[in-house]
């Protein structure tokens, strides 16, 4: 059974393991084995990105990993590996190894940290299993597994504000994923299984059950779009940035908000296919809600005084820019909208870290307690200045590049409006970022700033540049082959390609 | 030789990012400028072939041509000047954060000028528009702030307005190289919008009236040198950008074109105007720099309506570009020494002075001859007549700026240094890039003539108007902006009560540390949101518009 | 020979039970923990050969009904002797400790819970109406004084609550018998299903009374008032065998009957449709009370009252996927349930108390069995991977097939509602608290065997998430068409 061939096959399993087990030791360990606990940590981390890595070039050399599971007849536990699935647990493996480094630091010395790390391996874990789902019912044991291992991670403090966004943020995410389950035993009531096959697998029944799969795509969309913060199903999202910082990268960058967005990209070019959504006249609809809701993430965001809260209100409206991508359906506008979410990914986890610097080693939490800090944590505001920058999309960083492409893509699509929706938000981003960093490097010094020692310790700042220099350096060197631009721009050539 | 293409930009960026560091400042920095600024000579001087980069960003191509060469030049001169002037304010408070923001405007600026394709075109282009704010609010002071914050806000205009256009030819052609940006502009089916989203995207940085008004406000609150290269130098990064962006000489637009003309006209008399009646030498040096820009504005208006020569246009507008960048970069260099009270430097620089109001045997000839032979014919007149508002300009430049008294400190070494060498090589250079027959021409006794007598004319009217003046009426720096701010300002306070209560619905308000009740919590920059909601609206309604 | 297993299931346990009570001071554990594994053993073997060969019949001491006894074992019965055993045989090890050096209510424990063992052996593999009134007879009276054994006075009123309704649920029960009876001439199931007349009122009336007794039984809404003062207020164990497997019983009897003779009376649509607005009723009202409950094992135990539920919607369901789902809902609700019951138990045993809005900050003490509980909650909340999840999934999917909007809509808000209860407790774990829990006595730490028998339990329930296909493929084809 278990051949050398049989275990290299069975690659997404053991990625997916590794976190796995790795949260069941930590909980096993208890509270206080503390270096037992880092170690299994940080072991796991890299054992995972050395395993994502073998399966990357795996695919890479056009190898299709696929472990199944019979659940009932006619429905698999699939998890498989494709170019799109390397994309994702790629980005979440390296952001994944990182963030523990920075949670780590963070929490040193706070209670509850077998409990943390715990939910946390297990919050990666499901993000595995999410990236390497075969198919809709995989991608929904993950989903909701994604939202029971986040909600101790986000009540994670205790405090009665804390404990009354947890209920929010379940409201949230449990009412979606009925919806999504809804939307998914629908369409195995249909006779579908909701297989991730490039293309899609539902075109035969467009003529019959046009409404039902109108519906379903509804569903599906409506479920998703509460974890990728689609107006006005992103009320939670701004609210659980009162859980620890490491634990907000996490919810923006890595797993909760990517998980919906990489679920709608499945939705839309796995199962129901470009084409499908554009007969259905889906694809408009999408996008429009997509626009709307990058719009208005910015404008709210324009509002916020609470650092955190303004950061998450961009996360809203960045995210939507992989569904308007998705929407869009062109070639071009798919490579923007897949390669956000990388990009994304690494921008904001940055802007989180930097804020959570900021909390931790100033006390500064609210934007007019900015004033002067550039002075005082230097390299954490020039990391802080690269993300903002990014998410306005100036070159050549990371935003850059995916706002390019989307903006092309969005007149190939025939869509010369998204050009306006790209650019309004690129000038709403700049009206909500930039008076922070004018605030950090040109205002007089303030109390919060004065007080301040200097950067803090290695293990919150280092995280900090690794991804700030990586939202740079996936801008300056997109041509790379190995960038995520030429990534995606493989995995799209794939999905074109016939 | 070709990998200094790639140095010349890169040497100060690094330099730049990693100055946080540690290290000298004073040192790292001057050896940084100086390096880039001497390639750039080098590189302009000799030439090299292009280089690729595919691995940069969306394929990086950098080279240079004629144009770029001389603008090159003159960039390697003004940043190297600026940058030897710029001694003192290293060594000052906050001198680490300036030598960042300069090497970083240094890197853009040299970037714009070898890229080769419209991405790096744009990187460079966005590295220096951002960077430079650093410079433009360096004093730290109120009116630094106000300044920064105007120019940010056009900036930011400008690089949406101009990534638009971008993307416009990026979705023809992908990342398209500046030689086949005519080809890509043949194949749009609405090449004039592209044309006039590029062209208003770097009239921004032309400062093309209305679009101006950074320029008033930027310059005097800058530091010198940073004033010298922003007038001098980075205003030509616009210029180069429409050299390079628009479709010159390929297909005409020449409705943009003779818009463009119109502008660049009536800026060119507006501007200078309202700079009669301007307080503070770098001020009316601002504006005098916008009504320059606005005859640039008018030969490219001509080259894009497809009149005029090309090799003629090129010409004209690299001897103009040449000749306003090293005048102006002059007398702002100046300013703080005549100001003092330093005589010989005071008198010297009647020179730049002379040169742009186009005085014979000036740099200035050439350029008003340069543009006269290119300009289309109707307009012969009202260019000639600008010479005369130019004049009143200058004359009104030298009443603000002349000394009372006699030098009360001496001028610093390293000022007074890079001032002698950019005055050196302002008389030569543009007789040097300029066309044999350009030079003949301008030394015609015509030429001489029409050199004389606006201004003539315009210390006629001075005299005539200081008789009939008793006090001189002021007018607000930035002209449009200032009333513009006030309704902006209260229209965000009434913004303001209508959306507080929308603005933090749900039931868990994170901030409560501020003890003050909701509808007193300070609502963050009134003046910027209102603008972002205005223009939200701008463009809801365009979308809905064109959908 | 395998068929020889049918009586020795029903027998080793009982054996054990009267052991047990025979034996006297210190061997007394042992013994019952023998009786226990003996058990478990006959049953798994009972399992494995149902398994290997279809159904097993065996006539007791040879006698052929109508005249003999026979018990009779399909896939259903197998699955929930299986449950049985599984279930019983964690709580016995959960109860070593419970009742550690309580040898007078450990004595009597082992032998009730072995004869209640042995009585719902025999009910699953009944094969005549009689026997399964007897065996349900025995299944109460062995129940009832397990709750009593909690000792305290609310005990004693809620088991006599308990006994009252179930003797009249047993009436009801015995009457729709005797009709039947007085038509057919028979009480095997087999050939009742074959010499029932096809309608008339004697039908209806009979069905009426047997379903309406077992309604009563099972504490489906509106007859579920008796089971939360019940559940609650037994010992962790017996809770956890109550609502695991008791209730069960009742539910067991009223698929058995639609699989079996009583299938025409019971596809009658108002019968089906009323049936299953009775679990749709259960699910909501029972959920919602779960969320007001004070106390946790009250939550619990109105948890089991929403639960029960789900396998009444089977009937306007009735086709195979919604027969597996709701028999796999049995399953899982009892392994989880039992695991919720037993990790509830050990936070009372460890505080004196569980009163929920005094379990903040019981995260630190009490880690493993709050993990059981957050463990066997996921199966509750019919989320995945767990065996509720895969129940949901096949009974959501036959609704929508079959276009009934309204069980799509219950099953789902009872997923939330769930959730909403389950989480109210969970919050209190996550709570800042800078001192633990409040407690009513010096704490006493629940043993190891407790925390790891819920814990086992727990994980059981995510590992039906898993085994779906062997397991449905045990209980085989929906039998259709009587008989």
């Amino acid at each position: 059974m278990l051949t050398g061939a049989g275990i290299y096959q069975a690659l997404p399993l053991w990625v997916l393991l590794s976190s796995l087990l790795a949260a069941l030791l930590v909980f096993l360990a208890g509270e206080d084995r503390n270096r037992l606990r880092i170690t299994v940590n940080l072991a796991a981390a890299v054992l995972k990105l050395l395993l994502v890595g073998v399966m990357g070039y795996g695919v890479l050399q056009g190898h299709t990993f696929l472990v199944t599971m019979p659940i009932l007849p006619g429905l698999d536990l699939v998890l498989h590996a494709d170019a799109l699935t390397m994309l994702f647990t790629t980005l979440s493996a390296l952001l994944w190894l990182v963030t523990t480094i920075y949670a780590i630091a963070y929490l040193e010395r706070r209670p509850n940290r077998a409990r943390f790390f715990g939910f946390f391996s297990l919050c990666v874990a499901s993000t595995m299993g999410i990236a390497t789902a075969g198919n809709l019912f995989t991608f929904f044991i993950f989903y909701e597994l994604l939202t029971l291992a986040t909600w101790p991670l986000v009540v994670h403090n205790g405090w009665p504000k804390a404990m009354a966004v947890g209920r929010m943020y379940l409201r949230y995410t449990l009412g979606g994923g009925v919806v999504l389950l809804l939307g998914i035993v629908w369409l195995a009531a249909l006779g579908q299984s909701g297989d991730f096959v490039a293309g899609g697998t539902l075109e035969h029944l467009a003529p019959e059950h046009r409404t039902a799969l109108i519906a379903i795509f509804l569903l599906l969309i409506g479920g998703l779009g509460v974890k990728a913060a689609l107006v006005p199903l992103h009320g939670w999202l701004p609210s659980a940035m009162v859980a620890p910082a490491p634990v907000s990268a996490l919810l923006h960058a890595v797993a909760v908000v990517k998980a919906g967005a990489f679920g709608v990209v499945r939705v839309v070019y796995d199962v129901f296919g470009t084409s499908l959504v554009a007969d259905l006249q889906m694809n408009t609809v999408l996008a429009l809600l997509a626009s709307f809701t990058i719009i208005y993430g910015s404008v709210r965001a324009i509002a916020q005084t609470d650092l955190k809260r303004r950061l998450a209100y961009s996360t809203v409206s960045q995210v939507s820019y992989i569904t308007l991508g998705v929407a869009l359906g062109s070639p071009l506008a798919t490579i923007g909208g897949l390669v956000h979410l990388v990009h994304q990914g690494l921008m904001k986890i940055t802007l989180f870290f930097c804020a959570g610097n900021y909390a931790e080693n100033s006390g500064i939490h609210s934007i007019d307690e900015l004033n002067g800090i550039g002075r005082r944590m230097p390299w954490t505001t020039a990391m802080f200045t690269i993300g903002a920058f990014g998410m306005m999309g100036a070159p050549p960083l990371a935003g850059f590049v995916s706002k390019w492409y989307l903006g092309m893509g969005a007149l190939q699509a025939g869509a010369p409006w998204v050009l306006l929706v790209l650019l309004g938000s690129t000038v709403l981003n700049a009206i909500y970022f930039l008076p922070l960093l004018h605030r950090a490097w040109f205002r007089e010094s303030g109390e919060k700033a004065i007080a301040t020692a200097g950067e803090p310790g290695p293990g919150l700042l280092v995280p900090t540049l690794l991804t700030g220099i990586s939202a740079l350096g996936v801008g300056i060197l997109a041509g790379f082959p190995l960038s995520p631009l030429s990534w995606v721009t493989f995995i799209v050539g794939q999905e074109y390609a016939p | 030789m070709n990998w200094m293409l790639l140095l010349m930009p890169a040497l100060p960026l690094l330099l730049g990012l990693t100055l946080g560091l540690g290290g000298h400042v004073q040192a790292k920095t001057l050896t940084g400028a100086g390096l880039a600024c001497g390639l750039a000579v080098v590189i302009a001087l000799l030439g090299t072939d292009g280089l690729r980069l595919d691995w940069i960003l969306l394929g990086t191509e950098l080279g240079v041509d004629g144009l770029s060469r001389g603008l090159l030049l003159l960039a390697g001169v003004l940043w190297g000047a600026a940058a030897i002037h710029s001694r003192t304010l290293l060594a000052g408070e906050d001198g680490r954060r300036y030598a960042v923001f300069f090497l970083l405007t240094l890197a853009g600026n040299l970037g714009l000028l070898v890229a080769r394709d419209v991405a790096t075109f744009y990187l460079g282009f966005a590295l220096m528009t951002f960077a430079a704010y650093g410079l433009v609010v360096h004093s730290g002071k109120a009116e630094a702030m106000r300044a920064g914050r105007i120019y940010l806000i056009l900036a930011v205009l400008g690089e949406v307005l101009l990534l638009a256009g971008l993307l416009m030819l990026a979705a023809q052609a992908g990342n398209t190289r500046v030689e086949a940006i005519g080809e890509v502009y043949r194949q749009l089916p609405h090449p004039a919008i592209t044309a006039g989203l590029v062209a208003a995207g770097f009239a921004v940085k032309m400062g093309v009236v209305p679009l101006h008004v950074w320029l008033p406000l930027a310059h005097p609150a800058a530091p010198v040198p940073a004033s010298a290269v922003l007038s001098g130098i980075i205003l030509k990064a616009g210029l180069l950008g429409w050299i390079h962006l628009l479709p010159l000489g390929e297909i005409a637009v020449p409705a943009l074109g003779q818009a463009l003309i119109a502008l660049g006209l009536f800026g060119a008399y507006y501007a200078a105007l309202v700079g009669c009646f301007q307080q503070r030498p770098k001020t009316v040096l601002a504006y005098s720099s916008v009504s320059q820009m606005g005859l640039l504005a008018v030969l490219v208006g001509t080259w894009l309506g497809g009149e005029g020569d090309d090799r003629l246009l090129a010409v004209a507008i690299l001897v103009f570009a040449v000749h306003h960048g090293l005048a102006k970069g002059l007398l702002f260099l100046a300013v703080p020494m005549i100001q003092r009270g330093v005589r010989p430097v005071a008198w010297l620089s009647l020179l730049p002075v002379l040169a742009l109001a186009g005085f014979p045997l000036t740099s200035g000839i050439l350029a008003k001859s340069a543009l006269k032979t290119v300009a289309p014919d109707g307009l012969s007149l009202l260019l000639t007549l600008t010479s005369v508002t130019t004049g009143l300009l200058l004359l009104r430049f030298l009443r603000v700026a002349w000394p009372e008294s006699q030098a009360r400190e001496p001028a610093g070494r390293h000022e007074l240094l890079s001032w002698l060498l950019v005055l050196v090589l302002s008389l030569m250079l543009p007789w040097w890039l300029a066309t044999g027959d350009l030079r003949g021409y301008s030394l015609q006794w015509s030429s001489m003539v029409d050199g004389i007598w606006p201004l003539a004319l315009a210390g006629l009217l001075a005299f005539v108007a200081s008789r009939l003046l008793p006090r001189w009426p002021g007018l607000p720096e930035g002209d449009l902006v200032a009333p513009l701010e006030r309704r902006l300002i209260g229209g965000g306070r009434w913004m303001r009560t209508r959306l507080e209560r929308w603005r933090s619905p749900s039931a868990i308000s994170t901030q409560d540390d501020s003890g003050l009740p909701a509808e007193r919590r300070p609502w963050p920059e009134p003046g910027i949101t209102v603008g972002a909601l205005l223009l939200l609206l701008v463009v809801l309604g365009l979308a809905w518009l064109i959908a | 020979m395998s068929d020889a297993l049918l009586p020795l299931s029903v027998f080793v346990p009982l054996l054990a039970g009267v052991c047990v009570f025979l034996s006297g001071g210190g061997a007394r554990s042992p013994v019952a923990l023998s009786g226990v594994l003996l058990s478990l053993a006959i049953s798994l073997l009972l399992v494995m050969a149902v398994g290997s060969q279809g159904t097993l019949d065996h006539a007791l001491a040879g006698w052929e009904p109508p005249l003999g006894i026979r018990l009779h074992a399909d896939g259903l019965a197998a699955l929930m002797i299986l449950l049985t055993a599984v279930v019983g045989a964690l709580v016995s090890l959960h109860a070593v400790g419970q009742f550690a050096g309580k040898s007078e209510i450990a004595n009597r424990f082992w032998t009730l819970w072995l004869l209640l063992w042995g009585s719902l052996n025999a009910l699953f593999l009944s094969a005549d109406l009689f026997n399964v009134y007897v065996t349900l007879e025995l299944v109460t009276l062995a129940a009832i004084p397990l709750v009593l054994l909690a000792g305290s006075r609310q005990s004693v009123s809620a088991s006599l609550n308990y006994l009252l309704l179930a003797l009249f649920g047993s009436l009801l029960y015995l009457g729709g018998v005797a009709l039947i009876y007085g038509m057919t001439g028979t009480l095997d199931l087999q050939l009742i299903g074959e010499r029932l007349p096809a309608g008339g009122w004697p039908v209806g009336v009979a069905t009426a009374l047997i379903v309406a007794g077992l309604l009563v039984k099972a504490a489906i809404v509106p007859f579920h008032f008796w089971l939360p003062p019940a559940h609650g207020g037994a010992p962790a164990p017996v809770s956890a065998l109550l609502s695991a497997l008791v209730v069960k019983a009742a539910v067991y009897l009223l698929l058995r009957l639609w699989a079996g003779p009583l299938q025409l009376p019971l596809s009658a649509p108002w019968v089906a449709q009323l049936l299953g607005a009775l679990g749709a009723a259960a699910i909501i009202l029972g959920s919602i009370q779960a969320m007001r409950q004070p106390r946790l094992k009250l939550v619990v135990a109105y948890s089991t009252v929403a639960q029960l539920g789900y396998i009444l919607l089977f009937f306007p369901l009735a086709v195979a996927s919604a027969w597996q789902g709701a028999v796999y809902h049995g399953l899982a609700h009892g392994v989880a349930k039992a695991a919720l019951f037993l990790a509830a138990g050990n936070m009372l045993y460890h505080l004196g108390h569980d009163r929920v809005a005094e379990l903040r900050g019981m995260g630190r003490p009490l880690a493993l069995s709050l993990g059981a509980f957050a463990i066997a909650s996921v199966s509750i909340m019919g989320l995945p991977p767990s065996g509720g999840f895969i129940a949901k999934w096949l009974l959501l999917q036959s609704a929508l097939e079959q276009g009934l909007w309204w069980i799509v809509a219950t099953v789902l808000v009872g997923g939330l509602l769930a959730a909403g209860y389950v989480f109210r407790v969970m919050r209190y774990a996550f709570m800042e608290a800078h001192a633990g829990p409040s407690v009513d006595r010096a704490p006493t730490p629940a043993q190891p065997l407790m925390v790891w028998s819920a814990l086992t339990l727990a994980v059981l329930s995510i590992v039906l998430g898993f085994t779906a296909r062997p397991l449905l493929t045990l209980l085989g084809e929906i039998p259709l068409g009587g008989g």
